[in-house]
């Protein structure tokens, strides 16, 4: 043992690993991130910025490839003419989905017009299953602070949970470690959903729970709010409509299904809530 | 110059690994380019160099993407030593062994991450995560770091070593 450790590369990579098993208990909550991290996640957010672009351009070009359907050959010749007004479309269209997009922003943020809010784009999403947390491009500089409701143009996103200088981390409500506090719209019931583990990550469902009033009341396509329950999340964001209401929910301890209104694969711009009146302190 | 080949190559797992399989997956499936490309250098390069470059890419997944700053650091880190038990030891040719250094050490990444995720109050479905997900990674993640090693050996191995970059020994030139 005493000759292992007498190895410098042994002796700092030991060290090392101390030092980021600390740090993974340590940032397993909510956090404001140190300088270091800041500073790194500032160096590294324009390059980011820039990747993120490049392969949703790429990954939009692959998808226009797949959903075309007329690939008669005879049709050459006439697309090739058609090339230079196809591209003039695709721009316009790029520009009319992000018009449309960010005028359901404004749309969504003019129902809640109390709310101060910040804009911001995503530039990274986690990899793998286990957590889903986006990076957005705004953060202590911008007014932003640690759990503030994150949304979009369909509902509710999550909140933020690690906080940069210019950039923010938001763990999103699909992820299996978050739960909000909720109410079935139609009925005013009180309860909880919760992101679900899945195997892929593609997943937009949630678990709700503790659901307290006859399950008879809760139907398919019942839509969930947030209650305001806590403080942390605004009063009537929308979170989802119930896709299946469980019938052995005794033994599960899970009531129904939730489709989630957002899209989270496909999420580019979203608003942090930075003042709605209600926020816990 | 050829150092700047190994940038890029870090450059280029950081993105595929950030951005790019993100969006173009299999069903979720994708390989871990970082773990493939920490492992493969320690094969080649040796432990203490990969170590670094994989303590360094994974502080910056940790820091900048995922939710608990450390794990992937550690790992790639130990996965970076793992491979450099190798080095000099084998001939650079042979894939089997960073392909199964891939394999083995994502399989434990993901039953750290899957750890971390139930003490945060995660319920997990253990089989179907671990058919599903973890061994079709694992495995995916071994298959890319065969296809990769043999990319790199050629690429980065002997440029480097040309340029003196990496110390070789006679006993070390195979």
């Amino acid at each position: 043992m005493k000759k292992l450790f007498s190895n410098k590369s042994v002796l700092i990579a030991v060290i090392a690993l101390v030092v980021l098993v600390v740090l993974a208990f340590l940032s397993a909550g909510s956090r404001t991130i140190p300088w270091l991290e800041s500073t790194i996640g500032d160096i590294v957010r324009p390059i980011q910025t820039f990747a993120t672009d490049v392969s949703n351009a790429i990954a939009d070009f692959f998808a226009d490839i797949f959903n075309t359907t007329d690939t008669d050959l005879e049709n050459a010749r006439l697309q090739q003419q058609l090339a230079l007004y196809e591209q003039t479309m695709v721009d316009y269209a790029e520009l009319k989905e992000e018009n449309e997009r960010l005028r359901q922003l404004l749309n969504y943020s003019d129902t809640f017009g109390e709310y101060e809010y910040v804009t911001a784009s995503v530039i990274g999403r986690s990899n793998g299953v286990w957590f889903d947390v986006i990076t957005i491009n705004a953060g202590r500089n911008q007014g932003i602070e640690l759990d503030m409701p994150v949304i979009c143009g369909d509902g509710l996103v999550g909140k933020v949970t690690d906080l940069g200088a210019n950039w923010c981390k938001v763990t999103s409500i699909i992820d299996s470690t978050i739960t909000v506090a909720t109410m079935i719209e139609r009925t005013r019931d009180n309860c909880m959903v919760r992101g679900v583990m899945s195997a892929t990550n593609d997943s937009s469902e949630l678990e709700l729970y503790y659901l307290p009033t006859d399950l008879t009341d809760l139907v398919p396509g019942d839509i969930v709010i947030t209650s305001g329950i806590g403080g942390l999340y605004p009063k009537g964001l929308l979170v989802g409509t119930v896709k299946e209401v469980m019938l052995d929910s005794e033994s599960s301890g899970v009531n129904a299904i939730i489709s989630t209104s957002v899209d989270f694969l496909h999420l580019e711009e979203v608003m942090v809530i930075t003042d709605f009146g209600g926020a816990a302190e | 110059m050829r150092k700047w080949l190994l940038v890029l190559f870090i450059v280029i797992a950081l993105y595929l690994d950030s951005t790019f399989f993100n969006i173009v997956n299999l069903f979720g499936i994708r390989p871990d380019v970082t773990m493939a490309l920490v492992v493969s250098l320690g094969v080649l390069i040796g432990g203490a160099p990969s170590a670094a470059i994989g303590f360094g890419m994974g502080f910056i997944l940790d820091v900048f993407f995922n939710k608990i700053v450390g794990i992937s650091s550690a790992v790639y880190m130990l996965a970076g030593i793992t491979g450099g038990l190798f080095f000099k030891k084998f001939y650079a040719d042979n894939i089997v062994i960073p392909t199964v250094i891939a394999t083995v050490a994502l399989f434990v990444k993901e039953h750290l991450l899957l750890l971390c995720t139930v003490l945060l109050g995660s319920s997990v479905n253990y089989p179907l995560m671990l058919f599903s997900y973890i061994i079709p990674s694992a495995l995916f993640t071994g298959g890319f770091c065969a296809l990769l090693h043999m990319l790199s050996k050629r690429v980065l191995y002997r440029p480097l070593w040309r340029q003196g970059a990496i110390k070789l020994d006679k006993k070390g030139e195979k």
